[in-house]
């Protein structure tokens, strides 16, 4: 079975058509990168999956079988889906700490496991902040509140890495960031990537590719995924630009 | 025979007069009886008092309430108020009964030497200790109704008087107590509370009431901070009886002196609170945080004054609240910068979230300025969580119930913490943590 199998899903947003019949399947083990330009409707795609209910949707969309729109958006995350944020939110006066602890021992009880101990979680979040190369002071600080934009994306994977999703979306993890906090992230996914999750990469740029290198790029344009390919295509697509394709759609 | 009160406390001065033998020939009586006729003129405000326009006091008249006048017999023991204190504040405590100092009860630990005086004012009126002709003084100029019947029937309160360039370590907790097991009491407590040049004193002020019946706690704090003092002041109210309280605080502040204001109520059927400060002199600092926490018919009213009279002070306040149910705030915030008051920096806030369409808030800020260098800012926001907050907590796994109270206790937190008493402010979380079901580290 799959893990993520996604139908002629239809997006709307009041009037407007925002994903017009989007197909995708995602398996285990498997990295997936989604390229296209701005407003094809990438982020949308990554917030339908996490479950922000402002949308009018159609289509089906299963993850591991189930009906995912039957799940609220913590459902969706105690199952194992996990979406890093395009904008991190920032939330003064909750610590990440106390943050992780919560979200943790939500999912945890939610697969009828016991809440861990302040001891337990205290080292796992060490040896989780370390994957990301995060201080360990940054962890008594409220969430976000004046992280600089690389600190806000360090702390999502290190969110992701706190979870242990099954399937981490990431939505844009790539922009806004210096080179050297593009390595730190990039290392810190290759380092949770198993036979047993999987990731869909959303990116505008190939530069994030480099550093983690896909197996399938989709191309989305226009609500749609246009064209599938390897990890040659998002090359392709570098040195073509975007224009290649709306060609190539345009003469069809 | 259905008086309305106002008739009835008026009708009470005479006999009064009479059972106070001895003091009613003395200039303190002279003050009582000029508030008395103040407040026959005067009697109790309406909504038609601009002052008073969201806050309907008519119920006065169909309670039978009855001024606290003598020192009742009390059988509540030390046992009985145990729960009422905050755990390891290891504070001097001082209670009082219907208005009446209980030394029995009273815990004083700070050893009482150099000057150094916590105690009731009775004591001090009969003693007539160095600093009690000062009582009164804060609120001479004042035209308040209920500052006017306090004036007139107040018996007791607190007396404090820190000397010249001590630091009273441990904080000063003021535990009122309004026993309504029998009848209907009307209480009216004075405290002064005197900082003497460079000192430094913390106040804790609360409010409880016994019994089921309803009870009236009509309090004045006059607050004085001489040059180079600081004071911080704390008054918690977390009352669930039928308890209508009406209290101001009244701070005069001299040249450099600091006061912190932290008003807390997370419980409270109906809670006027005025504090008022007036900066009497250059480079003092003035800072009001509050916190309101409402849920059922709670009612809460904070009228705040900051009245910046000297060039080169400072005052920043910050009030919160969370609404919830048929529960509703008022909040009234006026900062008087006059002529000669040049770089001034005033600032205040007063954010709302409303839990329930029935919850209601009437925020107001006031700003009156006579003098052309001064930084001066309001904002009042009210509404309901950030949903972009609630939504990336629940995309972590996180109930949306649980993610409410998280951002509820976070939105508290930013007041409460300012609380420059480390063990009261933990108190005081722990217990907004509870009220919210909400574990925190």
């Amino acid at each position: 079975m799959a893990l993520l199998k996604i139908e002629n899903l239809k997006v709307n947003i009041g009037e407007k058509n925002i994903l017009k019949g989007l197909n995708l399947e995602v398996n285990a083990g498997e990295v997936h990168a989604i390229m296209g330009p701005n407003g094809t409707g990438k982020s949308t795609l990554a917030n339908v999956l996490a479950g922000l209910d402002n949308y009018e949707i159609e289509g089906s969309v299963l993850f591991e079988g189930k009906n995912l729109f039957d799940l609220k958006a913590e459902e969706r995350a105690r199952e194992g889906i996990f979406l890093a944020f395009q904008y991190p939110v920032e939330i003064p006066g909750v610590s990440n700490a106390n943050f992780m602890k919560t979200a943790l021992n939500e999912i945890r009880k939610y697969r009828n496991l016991d809440p861990l101990d302040a001891m337990d979680f205290l080292q796992l979040m060490k040896e989780r902040a370390a994957l990301v190369e995060i201080d360990s002071t940054f962890l008594s600080r409220s969430v976000n509140e004046g992280f600089s934009g690389g600190e806000k994306k360090r702390n999502e994977i290190f969110q992701m890495a706190m979870l242990e999703p099954k399937l981490c979306v990431l939505d844009e993890t790539d922009s806004g960031l210096d080179i050297d906090a593009l390595k730190i992230v990039s290392n810190g996914v290759n380092k949770l990537r198993n036979e047993k999750n999987a990731f869909v990469i959303i990116t505008h740029y190939q530069r994030l590719l480099n550093y983690i290198v896909p197996d399938f790029v989709h191309v989305m344009f226009d609500g749609r995924i246009v064209r599938s390919g390897g990890k040659d295509l998002a090359y392709e697509l570098e040195e073509k630009g975007y224009d290649w394709i709306k060609k190539e759609l345009n003469g069809k | 025979m259905n008086l309305d009160l106002k008739s009835k406390f008026v009708d009470e001065f005479e006999k009064f007069g009479n059972s106070l033998n001895g003091e009613s020939l003395t200039e303190n009586f002279q003050l009582r009886k000029i508030a008395f006729e103040n407040f026959k003129l005067k009697g109790f405000p309406t909504i038609k008092n601009e002052e008073w326009k969201y806050t309907n006091i008519s119920f006065l008249n169909k309670l039978d309430f009855v001024l606290s006048l003598e020192e009742p017999v009390t059988n509540i023991t030390k046992e009985d108020i145990k729960e009422l204190l905050f755990d390891d504040l290891n504070e001097n405590l001082l209670v009082f009964i219907d208005g009446f100092y209980f030394s029995e009860l009273s815990v004083i630990k700070s050893e009482l030497k150099n000057g150094l005086y916590i105690g009731s004012i009775s004591e001090a009126l009969k003693s007539n200790l160095a600093g009690i002709e000062l009582l009164g003084k804060t609120i001479e100029k004042s035209d308040d109704s209920f500052t006017h019947l306090n004036n007139v029937y107040y018996r007791d309160g607190a007396y404090i008087n820190i000397p010249e360039n001590m630091e009273l370590t441990e904080p000063i907790h003021i535990l009122n107590i309004i026993d309504a097991r029998q009848n209907n009491p009307f209480v009216n407590t004075r405290n002064l509370i005197i900082a003497g040049n460079n000192s430094r004193v913390k106040l804790v002020e609360t409010y409880h009431q016994f019994g089921n019946n309803s009870g009236f706690s009509n309090n004045i704090t006059e607050i004085i901070a001489n040059s180079d003092s600081i004071v911080d002041y704390n008054k918690f109210q977390n009352d669930d009886k039928d308890l209508y309280q009406v209290g101001t605080t009244q701070v005069i502040q001299e040249k450099r002196s600091v006061f912190h204001g932290n008003t807390v109520t997370i419980k409270g059927k109906f809670v006027r609170n005025n504090l008022n400060s007036f900066l009497n002199d250059e480079h003092c600092e003035s800072n009001f945080n509050g916190f309101y926490f409402l849920d059922n018919k709670d009612f809460v009213d904070n009228h705040t004054l900051v009245d910046h009279a000297k060039p080169n002070c400072n005052s920043n306040e910050n009030y919160k609240g969370i609404i919830d149910d048929e529960a509703k705030a008022v909040f009234n915030g006026k900062i008087m910068v006059w002529k000669d008051a040049q770089k001034t920096i005033a600032y205040q806030s007063n954010k709302n979230i409303l839990l329930s369409d029935n919850a209601t808030v009437n925020t107001k800020p006031q700003l009156e300025i006579f003098a052309d260098d001064v930084k001066c800012s309001h904002g009042a926001t009210s509404g309901n969580l950030d949903e972009t907050q609630l939504f990336y907590l629940r995309a972590r796994g996180i109930s949306e119930d649980k993610a409410k109270a998280l951002l509820l206790y976070a939105f508290s937190a930013n007041v409460i913490d300012r609380i420059t008493i480390p063990v009261l402010k933990e108190n005081i979380k722990r217990l907004i943590a509870e009220r919210l079901n909400v574990e925190v580290e």
